[in-house]
C-alpha cells in the first residue's frame, strides 16, 4: 500500500495498524457487502477525510466515486450536494489556479453519478455486487485500479 | 461613458451575453474588446449574473445555508429588447449550479414591431424612401408606440393618438387584449422556452422556491402570468430592481473575479455554469451526433469513440457544430479537420474524439487513432482550438461534401460495457 503513509495522520481516529495488517486481503472476501455494517470502520476517517483533504482527495487518483467527493456509501443526497458545493469552492478553476480542470471535471462527474438516484444505484451494484471493475466503463476512474487501505478495510 | 463617470480608465470588463449566442458571437465580442484595450474578465449568460446577485442575496438571508445544505431552486426568466433568457439556478451558502439555460433571440424589439405593423399596417412601404422627414416620422410613431405598450401594463386599454403630420393621423383604441394577440407569437416562444429550462434543469416545480423575472419587458402582465403559470407560482421575487439585477450581478462577478474580498463574506460567491449549446460532429451518415451536450457544466470534458465506414480508409474528415437543431445544416460549422488512419477492415480503428472545455469557455478538440490490440495511439494526438472558420462557413462544409462524398465518413461506435 503505497498510499498508506499519506493516511498516517489518521492513525488516531481509526485503529491504523489493524488496518494495515487487513490490507493484504483481498475485497472480496465473503464479509464485503456494501452494507453499512462492513463499512463502518472507514466512516470514522471518512468523516475525518471530508474536514481534512478536501483538496488532495482530488488530485490523487481517489478509487470510487464516494472517495472523490470524500464521502462514506451511506451518504445522502444531501450530503452529497453539501460536498460537492465545498469541494467545489476549493477546486473551482475560478477560484484555483492551475490543475483544478481535471480535478473539477472529476468531482463533477462524481457528483453527476451520484446526485442522480437511479446512477448511483447503477453505479453502487456494479461496484459493490457485480465487483467486475472491467465490465464497468462510465465513471473517470478506473474502479479499484488503486486500492487503499480505506476501502479495503473490509473486515 | 463608464470610464468619465468613474473618472479612471476601465480596464478589464466583465460583460453578459444573451444565452442564445453561439460562440462566434461570443468571439467576436472578445475581439471588439480587445480592439478597444479592454480585458474581458468574463464573458457570462445574463441570467446567471442575476443567479449571482441571487445567491448573494439569499447568503445575506440564510448566513448558514452551508451548514443545512438547504439549497434554493429558483428560475430566472430575463426578457430584454432583443433576446430572451431563461435559467434555472440552485444555490446555497453562496455557491449557485446553473442547472440549464435556454434562450432565443426574441425580445421587446419584435413586440415594438409587431405593435407598430398592427397601429399602421402600411408603416413599412410608407416609409420606404429613408429620406430624414420619413426617419423623422418613423422614430415619433415609434416613441408613441413604445408608450402605449407601457401603458398598457398599468392599464386595460389606451389611446393611441399620433399626428404624424402631412395628413397622417393614428388614432386608435388598443386593449390589452388586442396587443396580446398582436404578439402571441412572441409570447408562445417565450414560453416555450421556459418549459424547455425547466424540463432540461429536471427539477420539481415544487421544490422551486423563487421565481424571478428580470429585463425591460417583465412587467408586461401577459408575461408574468405565463412565467408564473408555467411555474405554477403565485407572485414573483421582489427583492431585485428588474433592470439592474444583470449589471449588479456583472459587477459582483467582476469583484469576485478580480479578487476583491469582503471581511462579511459578501463576496464568497461561486456560479458554476453550463454550456448553453451542444457541440458536435457529423457523423452516421449525415447525422449531428452530439458529444457535449447543452446544459452540461463547464469545465467539461467528453469523448466518444467513432470508427471508419470504408475498408481500408486512410482518412477520416472531422467537422465539428455547435447548436441544438436535428438537421446538421441548421448548426453552426465551428470547424472541420482530417485524421489520418492506417490502413485496416472498417469498422476496426478507433477514432477518439474528445472535446473539452476549460473553466474560460475555450473549446478543445483532440482527435486520436488507436487500432485494436495496440495501447498507443498510431498517430500523434492533434488538439485543435475551435471555433476553426468564421460564422457562416457552413458553405465549407457543403463544398467537402461534394467533394469526399462518403469517402471519409465516420460512424459512431458503441462503447463495449
Amino acid at each position: 500500500m503505497a498510499s498508506a503513509p499519506a493516511f498516517s495522520s489518521f492513525s488516531s481516529t481509526a485503529p491504523f495498524s489493524a488496518a494495515k495488517s487487513t490490507s493484504t486481503r483481498r475485497p472480496d472476501t465473503a464479509c464485503f457487502r456494501p452494507d453499512t455494517a462492513c463499512f463502518r470502520p472507514s466512516r470514522i476517517s471518512a468523516a475525518y477525510a471530508s474536514v481534512e483533504r478536501p483538496r488532495t482527495s482530488a488530485s490523487t487518483s481517489a478509487t470510487t466515486l464516494y472517495d472523490v467527493l470524500g464521502l462514506q456509501t451511506s451518504a445522502t443526497c444531501q450530503e452529497i450536494k453539501q460536498a460537492y458545493r465545498r469541494l467545489a469552492r476549493v477546486s473551482h478553476p475560478d477560484v484555483a489556479s492551475s490543475g483544478a480542470h481535471d480535478d473539477f471535471i472529476r468531482i463533477h462527474s462524481a457528483y453527476a453519478t451520484l446526485s442522480d438516484p437511479e446512477k448511483r444505484a447503477d453505479y453502487d451494484r456494479a461496484v459493490f455486487v457485480r465487483r467486475r471493475p472491467a465490465s464497468y466503463s462510465t465513471a473517470a476512474t478506473p474502479v479499484y485500479s488503486n486500492r487503499r487501505w480505506e476501502t479495503d478495510q473490509c473486515w | 461613458m463608464a470610464e468619465s463617470r468613474l473618472k479612471r480608465p476601465v480596464r478589464n470588463v466583465v460583460l453578459t451575453v444573451p444565452v442564445s449566442f453561439s460562440r462566434f458571437q461570443l468571439t467576436r465580442i472578445q475581439r471588439a474588446c480587445a480592439m478597444a484595450g479592454l480585458h474581458v474578465l468574463r464573458l457570462m449568460p445574463e441570467p446567471t449574473a442575476v443567479a449571482l446577485l441571487y445567491a448573494q442575496q439569499q447568503l445575506k438571508v440564510v448566513q448558514d445555508t452551508m451548514g443545512s445544505g438547504m439549497e434554493k431552486l429558483a428560475l430566472i426568466f430575463n426578457l430584454g429588447a432583443g433576446y430572451c433568457d431563461v435559467a434555472v439556478t440552485a444555490t446555497a451558502g453562496g455557491v449557485s449550479e446553473i442547472k440549464a439555460l435556454s434562450g432565443g433571440p426574441v425580445g421587446g424589439e419584435d413586440i415594438l414591431l409587431n405593435m407598430m405593423r398592427h397601429l399602421l399596417p402600411e408603416s413599412e412601404s410608407l416609409f420606404l424612401n429613408h429620406g430624414v422627414s420619413d426617419i423623422a416620422l418613423l422614430s415619433t410613431f415609434r416613441v408613441a408606440t413604445q408608450d402605449a405598450i407601457h401603458s398598457l401594463s398599468s392599464q386595460h386599454t389606451v389611446d393611441v393618438n399620433i399626428d404624424l403630420g402631412n395628413g397622417m393621423k393614428v388614432c386608435k383604441v388598443v386593449t390589452r387584449e388586442e396587443f396580446e394577440e398582436v404578439n402571441k407569437k412572441v409570447f408562445e416562444k417565450c414560453e416555450a422556452l421556459v418549459v424547455q429550462c425547466l424540463h432540461d434543469a429536471k427539477v420539481d416545480l415544487g421544490n422551486l422556491s423563487d421565481v424571478i423575472l428580470v429585463g425591460g419587458c417583465s412587467n408586461i402582465p401577459k408575461i408574468r402570468d405565463i412565467v408564473l403559470g408555467v411555474c405554477k407560482k403565485g407572485k414573483c421575487y421582489t427583492g431585485m430592481n428588474p433592470y439592474e439585477a444583470t449589471v449588479c450581478g456583472a459587477a459582483l462577478e467582476g469583484a469576485v473575479a478580480s479578487g476583491v474580498t469582503d471581511p462579511c463574506g459578501n463576496l464568497d460567491l461561486l456560479t458554476i455554469q453550463v454550456t448553453p449549446l451542444s457541440i458536435g460532429i457529423r457523423a452516421d451518415g449525415n447525422e449531428f451526433v452530439p458529444i457535449i451536450f447543452r446544459n452540461t457544466t463547464i469545465p467539461a470534458r467528453r469523448e466518444l469513440v467513432f470508427t471508419t465506414t470504408r475498408e481500408n480508409q486512410t482518412e477520416a474528415l472531422i467537422t465539428l457544430y455547435e447548436g441544438d437543431e436535428d438537421k446538421l445544416d441548421k448548426n453552426h460549422l465551428l470547424g472541420y479537420f482530417k485524421v489520418g488512419i492506417p490502413p485496416a477492415p472498417k469498422g476496426t480503428p478507433e477514432i477518439n474524439i474528445c472535446l473539452d472545455i476549460d473553466a474560460s469557455n475555450v473549446l478543445r478538440c483532440l482527435a486520436g487513432v488507436v487500432l485494436p490490440g495496440s495501447p498507443k495511439p498510431v498517430a500523434p494526438i492533434m488538439e485543435i482550438v475551435l471555433p476553426m472558420v468564421d460564422d457562416g462557413h457552413g458553405w465549407c462544409a457543403e463544398a467537402l461534401k461534394r467533394e469526399y462524398g462518403s469517402t471519409l465518413d465516420l460512424i459512431s461506435l458503441r462503447r463495449k460495457m
